[in-house]
C-alpha cells in the first residue's frame, strides 16, 4: 500500500460493470429490507396501537434487536438460514423495526382528538377511520421514519459483505484484502452517495404524498 | 448447547484470547473512544445549544453521521493509517469509533439545551445570572437527561462498531466472531456474538440506570428518561 | 315552495339544496353515572325533556352540569347508564351506531376538519360514506359552501390550515348539513372564535334555521348565546339535573329557582329586551317641519295648533333636528339656525336592548324611528319600553307609569 494513491481513476473506469453490479445488489438488498420492514412494522404498530398493552413488549423486543451489534445478529442467524441473502435480509429487516414501529405509533398518536371525535360522530367505522384519517395524517412522521430506516439500512448492508453479500461492502472488503485503497474508497463514497440520494428521493416522495403540509396557514 | 459448552470451558477464560481479556479490550476501547469523542463533542454541542445559532449545521451533521456506515469508515481509515505509518489494526477502528460517537453527542447536547424552556432562561437572565451561570446552573441540569441520552447512544454505537475492528486485526469480542467465522468454529462465533450482544445491552441498561439516578428531582417522569421510551432503548445509528 | 320529505340517496337537482326535514328528540329519564357504585358521581341525572321538530333547543349551564354529556348521548358517543333517548320516537340504542351517526350532523368547537383533505373533500365525507357519486358530491359541496357564506371557487380546493377560525367553523356547519340530516348536534360551536366573528356566525345560523327549520340541539355555557339562539332553553346545574326548561322569554321573566335566577344574571330584565324589537312598540306621531318651510304653513297643517317641538326634516324626510316652536312667529321659515340637537335614530328591527342603550347613551327619553331610507316614522319612548316589560309581568309597579297609546310631550335631544 505505500505510495498507492487513494483512488486510482483508471481502475474505476475499467471496472464500471463490477461497481454497477455492487451498487445494484446494494439497492436490491436495501429495497427488500425496507419493503418487508415497513410491512411488518405496520402490522405490529397497528396491533400495538389497538391493544395498548402490547405496545411496551413489542417496542422492547424491537429495541433489543436494534441494540445488538449487526455483525453479531447476522452471525447468529447463520446456523439457521445459512450464508444466504435470507440471513442478511432477516437481520436488515430486524433493524428497521424499531424505527418504523416507533414512527408509525407516533404518527398515529399525533392525530388530534377533535379530528377523531368528528370522524366517529360522522359515522366512520373504525377501519374507515384508520384508513381515511389516521394513516394519511400519520404519513409525514412515518415517511420520516422510512427515511431514517433507509439510510441506516444502506449502511448496514455494507456489513453483510462479511457474510458474503454486501453490495458495495464487497468492493470495500476486497479493497482491504487486496491492499487496494481505490476499491475501498469507491465503495465507501458510493454508499454515502446512495444514502443521500435515497434520502432526497424519499423526501420528494413525502412532499408529493402530503400536499396539505405545504399549504400555508394564512390566518390563525 | 455447544455454545454453552464453549463458554463453560475454562480454557477459554485464560490467556490473551480469554474471555475476560477480550471483554476488557472491548470495554477499554469503547470507553476511550466515548471519552475522546465527548471531549470534542460536548463543548461544541453545548456552545451551539446555548447560543442557539448554527442549528442548520447541527442538523446536517446528524444526517451525515447517519449516512456514513461505520464499516465504510473503518475501511477508509486503513489506508490513511498505513500512509501515516500507524498500526492499522488499532488506529483506524479507534478513529472510526470516535468519529461516529461525535454526531449523536453533539446533536443531543444541542437538542437538550434548546429544549430548556426559554421563559426559564429569560427569568434567570432577568435575575442577574450571567451567561455561563445560566448554562451551568440552569440549562445543564435541565438538559442533562437528553445530553446523557446522547452519550448513551454514542456508547452503544461504539460498542457495536468495535466488533467490526476484528476485521482489520483488532481485538475485543469481535475477534471471536471473526475468527470463529474464518475457522468455521461455530461455537466460538456464536459465543462471541452472544457476548457482544449482552455487552451492548448491558451498556444500554447501565446508562438507563445512570439516567434515572441523575435526573433532577421534580421533573415529570416523562422528562426524566430524557425523551426515551420506558423500554429504555434509544434511537440513533444502530448497533453496527 | 315546500317539497315532501325525500329519502336519501335520491337526489334531484331541481330540489332545493336541503329539505325541511326535522326530527323530534326526547330524553326520558336519562342518567349517566361514572364509576361502579350505584350512588357514584352522576354526570347527567334523570334528564327528561322533549324537543319538537324544527326547534332549536339550547342546553346551557356551568361546567360540570352534564350538557355536553347529554348531547353526546344522542349520537351515542357516550352511552347512558339509565333512561333512553328517542329520535322520532325510536330509541337510539336500538339503531346501528354507524347508521345513526350518518344521519345526524355534528359540530364541535374545535371543528375537527380533516387537515389532510381539501375543504370540498371535508364537506363531502358523509355523502361519500353513503355512496354518492363524485359529481354529485362536488355539487353538494358547492351548494353547501354557498349556503354558509363561502365562495366555492375560492374555498373548494383549499386545505383547512389555510382558513381562519371563523371560516373553518362555517365549513364545519356545511359538513354537518351535507347529508341533509334532520337533526343537528352542536357543542359550543362558536366558542373558539372572537366575539365579532361569533356574533356573525350566530346570526348566520339563525338565518339558516329560518330557511331550513331543522331540529338543533345546541350546547353552550353562555346564557346570552342561549337566549339569542334558542327556541327552548334547558338550564342544567352541577350534578346533571335540569333546573328549568322553557322558552327564553319565560326563563327571563319567571326563573324557576334561585339557581336559575343567578345563572341567568341579575340583568335578566335587560336581557329580556334583547327578545323584543322596536316594531313591537306603539309609535307616537310627531309634527314634521321641512327645512325652508314657513312656520305658518306648519301651523295650518296642524289645524291651527302647533305642538311645542317640531321635528325638522330635509326634503327626503330624513330627520335633521328639533326646533322649539315657541318664539318662532309664523312668517319665519324653518332653517338650520333654529334647529337644536337630534335624538337617537332607531330602526324597526333594532332590539329594545340596543334601543334602550342608545337612548341612555344620548341621555334622552325618546328616539326617532326611521325606515330603511332613513325617513322619520314616529317616536318611541323609554316609558313604552318599560310598559312592555311590565305587561309581560313580574316587574312590579312600574315607576313613572306610562300607558300605551298616550302621546307624551316629547322632549328633544
Amino acid at each position: 500500500m505505500p505510495n498507492e494513491p487513494l483512488i486510482r481513476w483508471n481502475w474505476v473506469a475499467g471496472h464500471l460493470d463490477e461497481i454497477g453490479g455492487a451498487l445494484g445488489q446494494h439497492v436490491y438488498l436495501t429495497s427488500i429490507a425496507i419493503a418487508l420492514g415497513l410491512a411488518i412494522s405496520l402490522g405490529l404498530a397497528l396491533v400495538a396501537h389497538r391493544y395498548r398493552r402490547t405496545e411496551a413488549p413489542i417496542t422492547w423486543v424491537a429495541g433489543v434487536i436494534y441494540t445488538i451489534p449487526s455483525l453479531a445478529l447476522f452471525v447468529v442467524l447463520i446456523p439457521v438460514t445459512g450464508l444466504s441473502t435470507t440471513t442478511s435480509e432477516v437481520g436488515l429487516v430486524g433493524y428497521t423495526l424499531l424505527i418504523l414501529i416507533r414512527n408509525i405509533l407516533a404518527g398515529l398518536d399525533g392525530v388530534p382528538a377533535d379530528v377523531l371525535e368528528a370522524a366517529d360522530a360522522m359515522g366512520l367505522t373504525r377501519p374507515q377511520r384508520l384508513l381515511r384519517v389516521e394513516l394519511p395524517m400519520a404519513l409525514p412522521v412515518v415517511m420520516a421514519g422510512v427515511r431514517i430506516a433507509t439510510v441506516t439500512t444502506i449502511g448496514l448492508v455494507t456489513v453483510t459483505a462479511l457474510i458474503g453479500q454486501g453490495g458495495l461492502g464487497q468492493l470495500m472488503l476486497a479493497g482491504f484484502i487486496n491492499l487496494f485503497p481505490t476499491e475501498i474508497y469507491v465503495g465507501a463514497i458510493l454508499s454515502v452517495v446512495l444514502a443521500v440520494a435515497a434520502d432526497a428521493a424519499l423526501l420528494l416522495l413525502q412532499r408529493a404524498l402530503t400536499p396539505w403540509t405545504r399549504a400555508s396557514a394564512t390566518r390563525p | 448447547m455447544q455454545v454453552v459448552a464453549w463458554l463453560a470451558d475454562p480454557a477459554h477464560w485464560q490467556g490473551t484470547d480469554g474471555i475476560p481479556v477480550r471483554i476488557l479490550e472491548h470495554v477499554e476501547a469503547s470507553g476511550l473512544s466515548v471519552l475522546a469523542a465527548a471531549v470534542i463533542a460536548l463543548p461544541i454541542g453545548l456552545a451551539v445549544g446555548h447560543s442557539g445559532r448554527g442549528a442548520f449545521v447541527i442538523g446536517s451533521l446528524a444526517n451525515l453521521g447517519r449516512a456514513l456506515p461505520s464499516f465504510a469508515l473503518l475501511l477508509m481509515l486503513i489506508p490513511v493509517a498505513v500512509n501515516l505509518r500507524l498500526d492499522f489494526s488499532t488506529w483506524p477502528i479507534l478513529g472510526a469509533m470516535v468519529l461516529l460517537a461525535i454526531p449523536p453527542m453533539i446533536t443531543n447536547a444541542h437538542a437538550g439545551l434548546r429544549g430548556v424552556d426559554r421563559d426559564l432562561v429569560e427569568a434567570a437572565r432577568g435575575m442577574g445570572m450571567s451567561g455561563p451561570q445560566v448554562l451551568l446552573r440552569l440549562e445543564l441540569p435541565l438538559a442533562l437527561p437528553v445530553i446523557l441520552t446522547g452519550v448513551r447512544l454514542a456508547a452503544v454505537q461504539v460498542v457495536a462498531t468495535y466488533t467490526l475492528g476484528a476485521v482489520a486485526g483488532g481485538g475485543g469480542l469481535g475477534r471471536y466472531i471473526y475468527d470463529g467465522f474464518a475457522r468455521q468454529d461455530t461455537p466460538r462465533m456464536l459465543a462471541g456474538a452472544g457476548l457482544v450482544a449482552l455487552l451492548a445491552i448491558a451498556t444500554d441498561v447501565v446508562f438507563e440506570l445512570v439516567a434515572r439516578i441523575t435526573a433532577p428531582h421534580g421533573l415529570a417522569a416523562g422528562e426524566r428518561s430524557g425523551g426515551m421510551e420506558p423500554t429504555g432503548v434509544a434511537i440513533s445509528g444502530p448497533g453496527v | 315552495m315546500r317539497h315532501p320529505v325525500r329519502v336519501l340517496p335520491v337526489f334531484d337537482t331541481q330540489q332545493p339544496v336541503l329539505s325541511r326535514r326535522a326530527a323530534t328528540v326526547a330524553f326520558e329519564h336519562v342518567t349517566k353515572r361514572y364509576g361502579r357504585r350505584v350512588d357514584g358521581l352522576a354526570a347527567v341525572n334523570d334528564l327528561s325533556l322533549f324537543v319538537p321538530a324544527g326547534a332549536t333547543c339550547v342546553l346551557v349551564g356551568p361546567s360540570g352540569c352534564g350538557k355536553t354529556t347529554s348531547l353526546k348521548m344522542v349520537n351515542r358517543l357516550i352511552e347512558p347508564t339509565g333512561g333512553r333517548i328517542l329520535i322520532d320516537g325510536q330509541d337510539v340504542a336500538t339503531r346501528d351506531t354507524t347508521e345513526l351517526r350518518r344521519g345526524i350532523g355534528y359540530v364541535i368547537q374545535q371543528v375537527g376538519l380533516f387537515p389532510h383533505a381539501t375543504i370540498a373533500e371535508n364537506v363531502a365525507v358523509v355523502p361519500r360514506l353513503l355512496g354518492w357519486a363524485s359529481a354529485r358530491r362536488r355539487e353538494r359541496a358547492d351548494e353547501l359552501l354557498r349556503l354558509v357564506g363561502l365562495e366555492p371557487g375560492q374555498y373548494m380546493n383549499r386545505y383547512p390550515s389555510e382558513l381562519s377560525g371563523g371560516e373553518r367553523q362555517r365549513v364545519g356547519v356545511a359538513r354537518a348539513l351535507a347529508a341533509d340530516p334532520p337533526l343537528l348536534l352542536m357543542d359550543e360551536p362558536f366558542g373558539a372564535v372572537d366575539p365579532i366573528v361569533r356574533s356573525r356566525l350566530q346570526d348566520e345560523l339563525l338565518r339558516l334555521q329560518r330557511e331550513l327549520g331543522k331540529t338543533i340541539l345546541f350546547v353552550t355555557h353562555d346564557i346570552d348565546e342561549a337566549i339569542k339562539m334558542g327556541d327552548l332553553v334547558a338550564v342544567m346545574r352541577e350534578g346533571g339535573t335540569l333546573a328549568q326548561f322553557a322558552p327564553p322569554a319565560d326563563l327571563l321573566a319567571h326563573p324557576a329557582s334561585e339557581f336559575v335566577a343567578r345563572f341567568v344574571g341579575a340583568d335578566r330584565a335587560l336581557k329580556r329586551l334583547t327578545l323584543h324589537r322596536v316594531n313591537e312598540l306603539p309609535l307616537v306621531s310627531v309634527t314634521e317641519a321641512t327645512l325652508g318651510e314657513p312656520v305658518g304653513d306648519v301651523r295650518r297643517r296642524e289645524g291651527g295648533r302647533l305642538s311645542r317641538w317640531l321635528l325638522v326634516v330635509d326634503d327626503r324626510r330624513v330627520p335633521v333636528g328639533w326646533a322649539d316652536s315657541n318664539g318662532l312667529p309664523d312668517p319665519v321659515t324653518v332653517e338650520g339656525s333654529v334647529v337644536t340637537g337630534l335624538s337617537p335614530l332607531l330602526r324597526r328591527d333594532t332590539t329594545l336592548h340596543d334601543a334602550l342603550s342608545l337612548l341612555l347613551d344620548g341621555a334622552v327619553r325618546s328616539g326617532i324611528v326611521v325606515d330603511d331610507a332613513g325617513r322619520a316614522q314616529g317616536l318611541v319612548s323609554i316609558e313604552e319600553i318599560m310598559a312592555l316589560l311590565h305587561d309581560e309581568g313580574d316587574l312590579g309597579p312600574a315607576a313613572g307609569s306610562a300607558t300605551p297609546g298616550r302621546s307624551s310631550s316629547v322632549t328633544g335631544g
